[in-house]
């Protein structure tokens, strides 16, 4: 543990931009990616005629 | 005729099909194994990435060289070698869908194709982000860059014939012929990590300023490559469920599903 607050943890040493824009960029394309995905299944169980509460854990 | 009925009609493989394990190789069978496994691999990925951030900010120490940047690698270095192994499983994958026909295969590779074009875009983000300290500018060519690029452009290549090409078979073939092209890079980039002259980013050089990976820094290097590989499992094979619905959508199976078991 190298930090002595919040504050200089978020400032990480003068890199906070490289830093948090490498790691804030994976739940953001995670999100786009999950978001993507049901889309695309509900888009077939639309087709399919399936609806989401007749199916138990599909 | 085909090389998997080559080897059916040999006699060596016909009790295959009376295996349990065998039932899991056809889409009908694997879609509901797929639909048990994701909640358990995305739980895994949490848990490992969870692990690899708090190994990764607070145990590993401070990069003597680079300073707090240096903390990029642990998710520059799994992003890029999740996107080349995601890259071979899909090409294998496709490769197997080529030589035996096998459908099941053939949809892994192209579910697999969109994570794995996810986690190259990642890797060469992430890779700015950090060159720009170490380059002293956003993007510079060397082999790894290079050969990350032509990953992305392979990914692309691959999922747009999958998408132009209607028939889907036909799509399956051609896609796998460049999967398996592409995939004679992969090695080139691995090589090329700590031999190129040009030092690609800084290496790591733990808080003494040796170079090489401290037991922190490799923790999470590890804890963060697993959560990467085991979220592109959970994203995939949510992604083939859908690609196995969208291809069966007139079967029997399907059809009877509405009413039916998970």
């Amino acid at each position: 543990m190298s930090w002595d607050g919040w504050l200089e943890f978020l400032q990480m040493g003068g890199y906070a931009l490289h830093v948090w824009g490498s790691y804030l960029v994976v739940p953001a394309v995670v999100s786009i990616e999950i978001v993507l995905l049901r889309l695309r299944r509900n888009a077939i169980y639309g087709h399919l005629g399936w609806r989401r509460d007749e199916l138990k854990g599909a | 005729m085909l090389l998997s009925e080559k080897l059916l009609l040999h006699g060596k493989f016909r009790d295959l099909e009376n295996k349990a394990w065998y039932r899991y190789c056809s889409p009908q069978g694997f879609y509901p194994l797929a639909g048990a496994l994701i909640p358990w691999l995305a739980a895994a990925a949490l848990t490992a990435c969870t692990a690899g951030l708090y190994l990764g900010f607070f145990i590993a120490p401070v990069d003597a060289r680079q300073g707090e940047v240096a903390r990029i690698a642990f998710i520059h270095i799994p992003a890029s070698l999740a996107s080349m192994l995601v890259y071979l499983a899909m090409a294998i994958s496709a490769g197997i869908g080529l030589v035996f026909n096998a459908r099941l295969a053939a949809m892994a590779a192209q579910a697999l194709a969109p994570t794995g074009l996810m986690l190259t875009f990642l890797s060469l983000w992430t890779g700015c982000l950090w060159g720009k300290p170490n380059w002293g500018s956003w993007w510079v060519w060397n082999l790894q860059t290079y050969s990350e690029s032509v990953l992305a452009f392979l990914y692309i290549g691959f999922i747009g014939l999958q998408t132009a090409i209607e028939d889907s078979h036909w799509a399956g073939k051609a896609g796998a012929l460049l999967a398996l092209a592409g995939i004679l890079g992969i090695p080139v980039i691995f090589a090329a990590v700590p031999s190129w002259t040009i030092q690609h980013q800084g290496a790591l050089s733990g808080a003494t300023g040796a170079t090489g990976f401290g037991a922190g820094e490799l923790a999470s290097l590890l804890a963060m490559s697993l959560g990467f590989l085991l979220y592109a499992g959970a994203a995939a094979l949510l992604r083939l469920r859908c690609v196995i619905l969208e291809r069966e959508r007139q079967s029997d199976w399907v059809a009877r599903r509405r009413s039916g078991a998970p």
